[in-house]
């Protein structure tokens, strides 16, 4: 999970995912992974990152039972593990600020004035 | 709220910097000089190479330096870029290298305390500075976790992807170009949050060692092996001035921004309230290690590999017998330093 971390921001997560090039890639299934996963995952934000890239298989609200069922799980492994994306950008959602990805990697590198710093100065007169 | 607002708020602040000075050495050459509060209220000073400029301009010399050198690293060393781990007065041959390195990581995890019990071993890592990600891949196999990877280096990012990719741990790893001193990871999301030798690239310790501690999970276990200059002795207000022109030359040919001593790093970690602070030299450890890099550009691979990259690979190439200096003048130290966050 990444999060925006410009300076001031609050509500830096989840980030919107622009979609220019998806992929989906084959991953083996491994259930007691997903279920380790899933207390971890915030699903909503998971939901909304499947929808953008195409994918609205998944229920709106999930709860632990729902791991029991096989259905429940290929969909989550689908959406979680096999949904790439491999141009586009992630967009910080109170900013707005895009963050570039380029072939599968996001660039998270903050510019100069996005960083916090209130005690590191380098006076360009030096 | 930036998170790092929220760490300043803490009863224990980090040390602070004073505005920074400025000094003309002898050659004429500008230094620029920070000062660090060392935790008694004493200020020294760390010297920072004015060729670095400001910072972005340092994580793009970081970036460049890697985007061009790791391939020709990769191609004659393999997918780790640290220390190897040897015993010490041992011969070590040519094939004892990798070994070496997967005995440092071993050997650092064995320093922690990490258990590799099916219920407390680590679920989630962050890789801090995880070049092409050879203990991000690792450190996820071994502990069938999580492993997130940052990296200035949009080459090495690249390269870790596919290697994660090709040895099908696509679904466990994941990299991203960022910034250590910005890491874009909510609070305490690690179980395990790793920097195995990137600290010697962090400008500012106190941010860095900030950010680590951030993203660190209640309970979870923070591994720093970085490079430091030896702890001054408490008469000391700084290095002398043979051993700070030494390290300025090692810190130009790396980008290297700032040397700090272990001690240093102690001292942040305290300061951040991080409890069973445990920290080592293991300078005798990895002794073996320059040499065989030396040799290893001197072959004929090596050699012609190096013209074939660029300048700064060869600057860097061409700065390996000053690190075996600061080593054998014990300037350099090869530190480790563990920490666990309070649950």
């Amino acid at each position: 999970m990444l999060s925006c971390n410009i300076k001031g921001v609050t509500n830096g997560f989840p980030l919107r995912l622009e979609v220019e090039k998806s992929v989906e890639k084959e991953v083996d299934f491994n259930a007691d992974f997903l279920k380790n996963m899933f207390p971890k995952i915030e699903w909503k934000a998971l939901v909304d990152a499947a929808r953008s890239m195409g994918y609205t298989e998944l229920p709106n609200e999930a709860e632990s039972q729902m791991l029991d069922s096989e259905e429940f799980l290929k969909k989550f492994h689908h959406a979680l593990l096999q949904l790439h994306l491999e141009e586009g950008a992630l967009i910080c959602p109170e900013t707005g600020r895009r963050f570039p990805v380029s072939k599968g990697i996001p660039n998270m590198l903050l510019h100069e004035d996005e960083v916090f710093d209130e005690v590191y100065q380098i006076e360009s007169q030096f | 709220m930036n998170s790092l607002l929220r760490t300043c708020q803490t009863p224990f602040r980090p040390a602070q910097r004073e505005a920074c000075t400025s000094e003309r050495s002898l050659n004429g050459t500008r230094r620029i000089g920070w000062s660090i509060r060392s935790g008694v209220g004493r200020w020294r000073r760390l010297m920072v190479s004015a060729t670095m400029g400001t910072e972005s301009g340092l994580q793009k010399g970081i970036a460049e330096f890697y985007d061009e050198s790791s391939g020709i690293w990769e191609d004659i060393w393999g997918d780790h870029m640290h220390h190897g781990f040897y015993d010490p007065n041992l011969l070590a041959s040519v094939s004892d290298h990798r070994s070496a390195q997967i005995r440092m990581i071993e050997e650092a995890l064995s320093f922690a305390g990490i258990s590799e019990d099916l219920l407390k071993r680590p679920k989630s890592l962050v890789d801090v500075g995880c070049g092409i990600g050879g203990s991000s891949r690792y450190l996820a196999r071994k502990f069938g976790a999580q492993c997130q990877g940052i990296t200035l280096s949009p080459i090495q990012a690249q390269r870790a992807q596919a290697l994660a990719a090709s040895q099908g741990l696509a679904d466990s790893v994941s990299f991203q170009v960022a910034d250590a001193l910005e890491q874009p990871f909510p609070d305490g999301q690690f179980d395990l949050v790793w920097s195995m030798e990137s600290g010697e690239h962090m400008p500012d310790k106190t941010k860095f060692v900030s950010e680590l501690a951030r993203v660190a999970a209640p309970g979870a276990t923070i591994i720093l092996v970085t490079w430091c200059h030896r702890d001054l002795s408490p008469s000391e207000e700084s290095l002398k001035p043979d051993e700070k022109k030494l390290l300025n030359k090692i810190c130009d040919a790396y980008y290297l921004p700032a040397w700090c001593s272990t001690a240093d790093y102690v001292k942040l970690l305290q300061s951040l309230s991080l409890q069973d602070i445990k920290a080592a030299d293991w300078s005798e450890y990895v002794a073996p290690f320059w040499p065989a890099v030396i040799r290893s550009a001197l072959t004929w691979k090596g050699f012609t590999s190096l013209f074939r990259t660029g300048w700064k690979t060869i600057k860097g190439a061409l700065a390996m017998p000053l690190m075996m200096e600061g080593y054998n003048k014990n300037l350099i130290k090869f530190a480790i330093i563990t920490c666990r966050k309070p649950e």
